[in-house]
């Protein structure tokens, strides 16, 4: 243990903001029921991101767009408009989440624009999830670009949107104050709306009271 | 023709990374975001691999990027030099320190008169080719910066190109040591890449012989050679035939006698008719797969390389590359009766007529999970 704090202190940086966005937001997108997730970027960010979603069983819905010194060039954007549509030939998502990357970030291509216009051409709504870690934010920055983007999904489709997986023995804010209050959001959500997402992440090893006690707990101790 | 499904092909960079993650007493600086890092770390260690005390990253801000600032990365490695001591420290470039154009080379150059440790840059970011590309060049650099001093030669041999990426790997090294050991009691000394320390790179020039497995050890072998006098051999053995050609060559190498009763691997087995095999690996093992398939009487359908092959000088002209994913998958769906060889990713498209087995996962960790193709083991699969 003493020498994985002894690597944190050491991995420079951020300090608490050592977790890209990323990470935060893809997990965040693949629990939602039916949403698919792109993301656009190095080979690192596509491979570690999938790897990583892989272990846990959910990356069926994680898929990518590599760019190549080309892209970086010249821009990757009619790169991910083709990608976009052989993904949505193939799996025919409910929602899509454009997760971009550094990268993309620092070459200035804007898929802003896209969210509209694809949103009407698929029927389904889209969004663009800017990750760059550079800027400083962490993990939970990523949940909770997730979560305000997927905020009107509810009424779109009829059911809860993303909440982000929101347990743990972390602090709420992280230092950089980008960090979501956890504590607020369970506030505004149903027992059922909590228990859902306490299972998601505990599975079947506590009964309903017992989970909801232990949501109520934490909520109480913040 | 641009949408990745699975894994992507890794990167020269993860190459890199993933290979100087293969000796053990390796300190990494990562020049770049944090999160990149930690996500890698996240994954090597998931798969079984433990970065802890050797794979570092500077961090990266905004105002890094805008004003082109490197005190982060002179700070780090200073600090990585003062805590650790180490012999060397591996510096890395990443996508975003390559592409916003920082001097890593530059920094280190003039950084090197005040810390004790040899700094070794790798400059790629992940844009100038796939994982093979990565591989090679570490390698190369790995040879050229630390196998220098010429020391006596001793009943040892390096292995140059057996990757740890390939899962495989452990079960590959531990066929070829077993042959080398019966036959020319000669023990291993370092692997590149697997397993392997800077004590093990430093003493290459000990070892009589280099066996090249691959074309990404090709230039470090040539380096030794020219620098040492240390012959090398460069093939990828595959069944019996090939590996009896294999050890005759290195008992020809070294003057030694290969002893027929020892070797015991005279009989091919019987040809198989009407068969057909595709294949989907890297270019060496594809190189000795083919030429067993050959052999055993199989119908090629087809050579797939799993990395780019248009750098690789005088290739075998049946094997080809593809970089579309969609392209791969089509290929996979349109065998019919046939034996595939394939990764655990391509080779669930192909249809339940065929006879699929894994044999190239390109996935750092979990090294075990394959048996060996190299040596007399691949005609248990074929």
């Amino acid at each position: 243990m003493k020498n994985m704090m002894e690597q944190m202190k050491m991995m420079g940086g951020h300090g608490d903001n050592d977790k890209c966005p990323l990470t935060g937001a893809s997990k965040a997108v693949s629990m939602i029921d039916g949403a698919a997730m792109l993301v656009i970027g190095t080979e690192e960010c596509a491979y570690y991101t999938r790897s990583t979603l892989n272990m846990k069983g959910s990356a069926e819905n994680c898929f990518s767009v590599v760019l190549d010194k080309n892209d970086v060039t010249f821009g990757s954007i009619e790169k991910v408009r083709t990608a976009i549509d052989e993904l949505m030939q193939e799996i025919k998502p409910k929602s899509l989440f454009l997760i971009t990357t550094c990268v993309v970030e620092v070459i200035g291509d804007d898929f802003s624009a896209l969210e509209k216009e694809l949103s009407e051409q698929y029927s389904i709504p889209v969004r663009v999830i800017k990750t760059n870690h550079y800027q400083g934010k962490d993990a939970e920055h990523g949940y909770e670009l997730v979560s305000e983007a997927s905020k009107d999904f509810a009424k779109m489709n009829k059911r809860p949107g993303i909440l982000g997986q929101i347990f743990g023995g972390r602090k709420d804010k992280n230092q950089s104050g980008n960090g979501m209050d956890r504590s607020k959001m369970l506030a505004n959500m149903s027992d059922e709306q909590m228990l859902a997402m306490a299972r998601q992440k505990m599975g079947n090893k506590m009964s309903d009271e017992q989970l909801l006690a232990m949501i109520k707990m934490k909520l109480r101790s913040k | 023709m641009s949408l990745t499904r699975y894994l992507p092909t890794p990167s020269d960079r993860m190459g890199i990374l993933w290979s100087l993650l293969a000796i053990e007493d390796a300190i990494i600086l990562e020049y770049g975001t944090a999160g990149t890092t930690n996500y890698a770390m996240k994954t090597l260690m998931m798969s079984g691999v433990n970065p802890f005390e050797r794979l570092f990253a500077t961090g990266l801000d905004e105002t890094d990027i805008a004003l082109g600032e490197t005190s982060r990365l002179e700070n780090k490695i200073k600090e990585l030099d003062e805590k650790y001591q180490p012999k060397v420290i591996f510096v890395m470039a990443s996508s975003v320190s390559s592409l916003t154009g920082f001097d890593v080379q530059g920094v280190c150059n003039y950084l090197q008169d005040e810390v004790n440790a040899k700094l070794i840059v790798f400059n790629q970011g992940g844009f100038s080719g796939d994982y093979s590309t990565g591989i090679k060049a570490c390698y190369t650099t790995l040879v050229d910066e630390l196998s220098i001093e010429k020391l006596p030669q001793e009943n040892f041999y390096n292995i140059i190109g057996l990757t740890n990426i390939a899962q495989n790997v452990q079960a590959n090294i531990a066929q070829i040591d077993e042959l080398l050991n019966k036959h020319f009691s000669l023990k291993p000394n370092a692997i590149l890449s697997y397993k392997t320390d800077l004590k093990a790179i430093i003493s290459m020039s000990k070892a009589k012989i280099n066996l090249v497995m691959s074309y990404e050890g090709l230039e470090a072998a040539k380096i030794l050679e020219e620098r040492f006098g240390t012959p090398y051999l460069y093939a990828c053995p595959i069944g019996r035939t090939a590996t009896r050609i294999w050890l005759e060559k290195i008992a020809e190498i070294l003057n030694l006698p290969l002893e027929e009763e020892k070797s015991n691997i005279k009989a091919n087995p019987q040809a198989k008719k009407d068969k057909k095999i595709a294949i989907f690996t890297s270019y060496d093992q594809l190189v000795g797969l083919k030429k067993l398939a050959i052999e055993l009487g199989y119908e090629i359908e087809f050579l797939l390389c799993n990395h780019s092959i248009n750098k690789i000088k005088n290739r075998d002209a049946d094997i080809t590359y593809l970089k579309s994913e969609k392209e791969k998958i089509n290929l996979f769906a349109s065998l019919n009766n046939t034996l595939v060889l394939a990764d655990n990713m391509l080779i669930n498209h192909a249809n339940k007529s065929n006879q699929k087995i894994t044999i190239s996962a390109l996935n750092i960790g979990n090294w075990a999970e394959n048996e060996a193709i190299l040596g007399l083991l691949a005609e248990k699969i074929l």
